[in-house]
């Protein structure tokens, strides 16, 4: 006797187990597609994590002074620092062996020296400083003198920098260099703090261009522009702006704010500008989009009592829609944040050491140094570049997270 | 503000009939939606839209304080006057219309702000209390009016949107009384609410007819039964039938209304 099966079993529907199957296979497609991207990003993270966090750290030697080299030369630091460089490396011997010594020390470092003297206590022979050694040191150094970093450095460096390891006299401090300096030919004295600064300078010209103009545009546009071809028509060249190349964006800042306006060539307000004309109809969509969300009720309320079309939106419509409109605007200045080709073409890729005071002043971006320094030759730049990516990602977490949390802020509220 | 002036001269002329529609023909686009509709309304009375879906008693009442406006392919031809004076005239505020023509929705649609916010919008916005304590006296008076003070009054504070349904449309009617409306349109208050919720709501539109003209649409034959004076009978855009509630439903003359009202269309 066969067994009966239940009345209510899946087996007694033609078709459900196809359906069942097909559900299933579509969960496992989905958790494979998760998996894979969360891999790669994974990989890509952890890769410039693990290659740009030496950028944050740099290695100092300790040097011995003694009071006959400071009498002899206390008022110049730079010679002062090379002379310093042949009293601990006795070795180095005749002209070569003199640059060899000199190439053991970071360029800045005789700036560092004089801020040390300032500060010395006259009380005893000896004194011990310590300074920033140059980028092949800190390289190899940082490699645990593997290999293949010391193949830049000439047999005597090797042999004194194998010392100094063994005698503990070199350390890691932290770079703070890197976060507050502009940028720099030699590597260790490079820093992002210019960059961070144009970027910063340039996202505040753009939040303030385009959320005041894209908001009321989008208000507009919504809630007051009558329904006929023309806005329909500006409609659909807005969602046409949204998909032009960024690059093109930066063609007619160069034209228009560079050419016709005069604008100081690489400034901040330039490319906030230019940064604004692309983020711009990303705003006006987003925030059309919250405001066409809230409930056509809100509005009949108002209306029925009396309200004006403007105390409506004002007073009841725009309240809700603020959080969203906000939303998508912290997402257009990410994407604002990340972008470099308009701001190549408005000379924000120039070589630029100060970092900027106003507005005005030549400033670059961070997506751009990293362009810049992914360029250069020099191997502590490699390091240097994975740091500034790694900057520039804290920034957009940043900027992501203070979106969220806004939003959950704004939100809560009823 | 010439309409507010002319009160008084207006009441004379039509007596009681506080709205009067002559040959009202309304259409969306090419779609004709009403034709030649002839009503007056009395004032403080009751009167009832009924009618089967569709037949345009809801765009009816929304032509009265005209937020069919809102509605850009909207047609309006003939004639609606409030007191005698034409409300579709060159001069008509709509804000000082809506001033006096208030309106409660058919579904629930406080602010989502607090209770004393949704009432004392507003007065707020038309100036009407001086300060905050004539503020706080509307609104008391406005929720004891739609009865929903004792439930709200320790919970002023509270969001409008955390009340129950029947409260939320009281809450909307107190927020409509709050700025002294003579006039109340209805559509299909209760539709979204329960029976018990349906006859606080009734009661309280009993209460409100010695103060307020009210107008209201509503599908239910029986809430038209036992809230209206006067009920108005639609089908498909024309207004079949008018009269005292009493007499069409006991006694219609029209087929098509005798029919509705005995449920064999609709």
């Amino acid at each position: 006797m066969t067994k009966q099966t239940h009345p209510l079993a899946r087996a007694t529907l033609p078709g459900l187990e196809a359906r069942y199957r097909a559900e299933i296979r579509f969960k496992y497609i989905g958790l494979v597609a998760v998996a894979f991207s969360l891999v790669f990003l994974f990989f890509l993270i952890g890769g410039i994590a693990i290659k740009g966090v030496g950028a944050f750290f740099k290695t100092d030697v300790q040097l011995e002074i003694t009071k006959e080299l400071i009498a002899e030369h206390g008022s110049d630091s730079y010679t002062l620092l090379r002379e310093t460089l042949l009293y601990n490396l006795p070795e180095a011997k005749g002209r070569l062996g003199h640059k060899d010594a000199y190439k053991m020390i970071a360029a800045g470092a005789d700036d560092e020296l004089e801020k040390v003297m300032a500060n010395l206590g006259e009380t005893s022979d000896i004194f011990k400083v310590w300074l920033p050694v140059s980028d092949t040191i800190d390289m190899a150094y940082k490699a645990d003198l593997a290999e293949d970093m010391l193949g830049t450095l000439t047999a005597s460096q090797q042999k004194w920098l194998q010392s100094w390891a063994d005698n503990g006299r070199l350390r890691m401090s932290f770079n703070w260099n890197f976060l507050t300096k502009g940028d720099s030919r030699d590597p260790e004295r490079a820093g992002i703090g210019g960059a961070f600064l144009g970027s910063v300078m340039s996202l505040l010209v753009c939040l303030i261009l385009s959320f005041i103009v894209g908001i009321f545009a989008a208000i507009y546009l919504e809630e007051f522009a009558p329904k006929n071809k023309l806005t329909a028509f500006l409609e659909v060249n807005i969602n046409n702006l949204a998909t032009v190349p960024s690059i093109i964006f930066g063609l007619l800042g160069l034209a228009v704010f560079l050419n016709l306006f005069g604008l100081p060539r690489s400034s901040a307000i330039v490319g906030g500008m230019v940064l604004s004309l692309m983020t711009l109809p990303t705003i006006i969509i987003t925030s059309r989009v919250s405001l066409q969300a809230v409930p056509p009720s809100i509005r009949e309320a108002a209306l029925g009592l009396g309200a004006s079309q403007i105390q409506a939106v004002f007073h009841h419509v725009l309240p809700l829609a603020i959080p969203g409109m906000l939303t998508g605007t912290i997402l257009g200045m990410a994407r604002a944040l990340g972008e470099t080709a308009p701001l190549l073409m408005i000379g924000m890729v120039a070589f630029i050491v100060d970092p900027p005071l106003g507005f005005m002043d030549p400033a670059t971006a961070l997506p751009v140094q990293v362009f810049l320094w992914s360029d250069s030759p020099e191997r502590a730049f490699a390091e240097k570049t994975s740091g500034a990516i790694l900057v520039l990602l804290v920034f957009l977490l940043f900027m992501n997270l203070t979106a969220i949390l806004l939003r959950k802020k704004l939100e809560k509220k009823w | 503000m010439s309409i507010l002036k002319k009160v008084e001269i207006g009441e004379e002329l039509v007596l009681n009939k506080k709205i009067i529609a002559k040959n009202v023909c309304v259409s969306y686009g090419e779609l004709q939606v009403l034709h030649n509709v002839n009503l007056e309304i009395s004032s403080n009375r009751v009167t009832a839209l009924i009618g089967p879906s569709g037949c345009g008693k809801t765009t009816f009442l929304r032509c009265l304080n005209r937020m069919n406006d809102l509605i850009p392919s909207c047609r309006l031809k003939g004639s609606i006057t409030l007191d005698g004076f034409d409300i579709y005239d060159k001069s008509v505020d709509v804000e000082v219309l809506r001033r006096r023509v208030g309106m409660v929705f058919q579904k629930p649609n406080p602010f989502p702000k607090s209770i004393y916010e949704n009432v004392a919008y507003g007065p707020r916005i038309h100036g009407l209390a001086k300060d905050k304590a004539a503020l706080d006296v509307a609104v008391e008076k406005s929720l004891r009016r739609a009865g929903l003070w004792d439930e709200v009054k320790d919970r002023l504070d509270a969001p409008g949107t955390s009340l129950s349904g029947g409260q939320q449309q009281r809450l909307c009617i107190a927020r409509a009384i709050a700025i002294e409306p003579e006039i109340i349109l209805m559509d299909e208050p209760c539709s979204a609410l329960d029976p018990i919720a349906t006859a606080r709501i009734e009661e309280l539109i009993h209460e409100l007819k010695e103060r307020y003209t009210i107008i209201i649409v509503t599908h239910s034959m029986q809430q038209a039964a036992r809230v209206s004076d006067y009920t108005a009978f639609f089908h498909l855009g024309d207004l079949v039938e008018k009269g005292e509630t009493a007499t069409i439903f006991t006694n219609p003359k029209d087929e098509r209304t005798e029919a509705y009202i005995t449920g064999r269309i609709g």
